[in-house]
């Protein structure tokens, strides 16, 4: 398990990470969902002993993490967002010298490291050198090394960027089974879909603090339950929010000018608000139902969209 | 400690995946020596036990490189060795191969130099005679290495040599047109220039001539000397070269002066210090990867990686030290018979340094282009002013006192008392002493300046 206290890292003014806390337990997957430079590497780089915090506290299984702590570190398995690997190296020689850092050695090494290559699926390229593999074999690779030992915790930062689909959904799947087997993992990415798929729990960092954390569904209901409406077209926001005056069942996520984006709760309650934006003669082009998913959680907690 | 031998062995099977860079900077030393040697040595004429090797060239480009080429080969200490026939018909050449006259047919083709002063890929063709096992391929593997001379002079030296080609352009039809010496030195410095940043790639003793006055007898008279010279002029002049007296009488004793007892040392301490980069680079290289910051999330640590990339130099160095001294003895460059506790302690000292000046390098300098600045300078200085470009004896007064603060120095004093003065272990705990102490003192500073720099994170 990782806990995190009030979590600081100054760089000269930039407060990368500026007081986060939060807590991941035994078999959990715990999601830091944010968009870039909000402080999720510099997160997994305290966690994992590669940076001094500015103040805070990490204990990883009930110990103190620091750059000196080696006991803490054998525990840990890290994978790093940009693949790390020897490309002059097979994976197979890859594997066995990760292996052997975290003393691990003769057969019981071997046995571990075929296992590896099979749930990463090279077992068939294991024997060839890594420099003629796909970015996604690469990925995958870069994701086994962080397996090898058996970690009890996992770190991975944004571990499937750039990865073709099929790749991706073998890391995930991956990660789960790790889960399943009882490791702690903590997952950084800046992909909604796969922190809402994959995580047991997550929080939402920007500029360094958590907006908001807890389970894909108690997040969602922060832009209430029911469903979320967009509606386009050639109005302007004030337009728009006095035809949304007398619907209590609609709260707005955002608006503004030729876009609003509404949390629609109760039966049928959007096909009503729809007619009687038909009826108020408010111009509208497009609409677009759907449930409601991290990316309006998102929108709400900023302002902004995630992709900006 | 079982962690930094699995480091050292990853680093070492990661070389040998990619060996040619290390293979490379074994090979100069050896070349360069074999060169030079060659040309100078007594063993050079009748006595070399090789027969002739006959070439035959073709030449369709008429250019400067060929030009350089004829020249090059029409000396007198090469022809002893090889016998270069020039034919003008292709057809002709090839009719002679087939008849077997001659060991390999070298033909360069039209615009070869043009195009590769442009950058376009030239092809040279060799045809080696079958019916010859060993002389074909001892041609072939110096046409290899003319390649790879021509292909890097070209990439490091195009424009001047450009330049150079369109100086010449019309001499030959009008001697009036000869460039005058102020043209040529502005293209010599401007080669020198150039060859400066990139000296680790290119074996730099070619320098040797712009350092030495006229009245040195030195390694620049030397390859003056006039095919007039007898082989005594040539043999008072080496013996002027290693610089000692005992070493005429040494030598009587089998009345066999072995000039690379000499050279080998001599080169050889050059060619350790820019090895010595070979391991510590890969500090950089690893934080590139991001395997460096990978090491030190493992247990493993800082520290761990450090000790662990010390000693792979280290080895490197014994090894390319081992290497060269194997191929020497091969070649009957050096004795058999010298003393093996001594070379041990000898070589390892050196090695010591080398990775010393290396860790001392990285300690200070946070890219490759900073480090290669750093070591070239370093080594470039050290190389001229401690006795690896010119013969220690051969130096002026003043820079003798220098001598004794570079690396080669130590380096070369040790190599050539157990090569050429036949000595043993006890006399070489001095020189062996201070390299010890070098070795130690830049190890230290790197391992302080480095292990500070990564305790404060690597790149997040
Ligand atoms: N070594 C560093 N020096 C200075 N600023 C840094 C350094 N590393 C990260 N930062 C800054 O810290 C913030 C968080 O970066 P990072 O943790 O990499 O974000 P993320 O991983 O979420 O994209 C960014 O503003 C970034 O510019
Ligand atoms: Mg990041």
């Amino acid at each position: 398990m990782i806990r995190v206290d009030d979590l600081r890292k100054n760089y000269g003014q930039n407060k990368a990470v500026d007081g986060i806390s939060f807590h991941a337990g035994t078999g959990e997957i715990f999601g830091l969902l944010g968009p870039n430079g909000a402080g999720k590497t510099t997160t997994i780089s305290i966690i994992s002993g590669l940076l001094e915090a500015t103040s805070g506290t990490v204990m990883v299984n009930g110990q103190a993490m620091s750059p000196t702590a080696s006991t803490v570190k054998k525990s840990m398995g890290v994978v790093p967002q940009e693949t790390a690997l020897y490309e002059e190296l097979t994976a197979r020689e890859n594997l066995r010298f990760w292996g052997g850092l975290y003393d691990m050695s003769g057969a019981r090494l071997r046995e571990r490291v075929g296992e590896v290559l099979a749930l990463i699926g090279l077992s068939d390229r294991a024997d060839d050198a890594v420099k003629t593999y796909s970015g996604g074999m690469k990925r995958r690779l870069n994701l086994g090394l962080g397996l090898i030992h058996e970690p009890q915790v996992l770190l991975l930062d944004e571990p499937t960027v750039g990865v073709d689909p099929q790749a991706r959904l073998s890391i995930l799947d991956v990660i789960r089974a790790a889960a399943r087997k009882g490791t702690t993992v903590l997952y950084t990415t800046h992909y909604m879909q796969e922190a809402e798929e994959l995580c047991h729990r997550l929080a939402i960092l920007d500029h360094g603090k958590i907006l908001a954390e807890g389970t894909v569904d108690e997040l969602k209901k922060m832009v209430g339950e029911g469903e979320i409406v967009t509606v386009r077209g050639n109005f302007t926001a004030q337009q728009m929010h006095r035809a949304l005056e007398g619907h209590p069942h609609v709260r707005t996520v955002s608006l503004e000018d030729r876009q609003a984006v509404l949390a629609v709760t109760g039966d049928g309650g959007s096909a009503r608000l729809l007619q009687d934006l038909l009826g108020q003669a408010l111009e509208v082009d497009g609409v677009n139902v759907r449930p409601p998913s991290l990316e309006q959680v998102f929108i709400k907690l900023t302002g902004r969209d995630l992709r900006d | 400690m079982l962690s930094i031998a699995l480091m050292v062995a990853k680093d070492l099977r990661r070389r040998l995946r990619a060996p040619v860079g290390l293979i490379v900077m074994l090979i100069f030393p050896l070349v360069f020596a074999g060169m030079v040697g060659m040309a100078f040595g007594p063993s050079s004429g009748s006595g070399s036990g090789l027969p002739v090797v006959t070439i035959l060239m073709v030449d369709h480009d008429e250019d400067l490189l060929s030009g350089v080429l004829q020249n090059a080969t029409g000396n007198e200490e090469f022809s002893r060795q090889f016998d270069m026939v020039w034919i003008e018909e292709e057809d002709e050449a090839r009719l002679m191969m087939e008849n077997g006259e001659a060991s390999a047919l070298l033909i360069l083709p039209e615009n070869f130099t043009s195009d590769l002063l442009d950058g376009k890929p030239v092809t040279l063709v060799l045809i080696k005679n079958p019916a010859q096992s060993i002389l074909p391929q001892v041609v072939e593997e110096m046409a290899g290495l003319l390649g790879v001379f021509l292909d890097t002079s070209v990439r490091i030296l195009g424009e001047p040599l450009l330049a150079i080609s369109e100086t010449f352009e019309g001499v030959e039809d009008d001697s009036s047109l000869f460039p005058d010496n102020q043209v040529l030195v502005a293209l010599t410095l401007q080669a020198a220039a150039r060859i400066r940043p990139i000296s680790r790639y290119v074996f730099p003793p070619a320098m040797v001539f712009d350092t030495v006055s006229e009245d040195d007898v030195t390694l620049a008279t030397l390859l003056e000397a006039s095919p007039a010279d007898t082989v005594d002029d040539l043999r008072s002049r080496q013996a002027a070269l290693a610089g000692d007296e005992e070493l005429s009488d040494a030598a009587g004793d089998d009345d066999e002066f072995n000039i690379f007892a000499v050279l080998l040392p001599m080169v050889s301490l050059m060619s350790i210090l820019f090895m010595g980069d070979n391991g510590m680079r890969d500090l950089l290289a690893e934080e590139k990867a991001g395997t460096l910051t990978r090491q030190f999330a493992s247990p493993a640590g800082v520290g761990r990686v450090l000790a662990g990339k010390i000693i792979l130099t280290l080895v490197i160095c014994c090894a390319a030290m081992l290497i060269l001294a194997v191929v020497g003895m091969a070649l009957g460059w050096i004795s058999t018979s010298i003393s093996l506790v001594g070379s041990v302690l000898q070589v390892g000292a050196i090695a010591l340094a080398a990775t010393g000046m290396s860790s001392f390098i990285y300690g200070f300098a946070r890219t490759d282009r900073a480090a290669a600045t750093f070591q070239s300078a370093l080594v470039m200085g050290m190389s001229m002013l401690g006795g690896s470009m010119v013969p220690y004896r051969q130096m002026p007064a003043f820079l003798q006192a220098v001598a004794p603060y570079t690396i080669n120095y130590w380096g070369i004093r040790g190599l050539t008392d157990l090569t050429f003065r036949g000595l043993g272990a006890a006399d070489v705990l001095q020189e062996a002493g201070v390299l010890l102490l070098i070795g130690a003192l830049g190890i230290t500073v790197g391992w302080w300046r480095l292990s500070r720099r990564y305790a404060l994170g690597t790149k997040a």
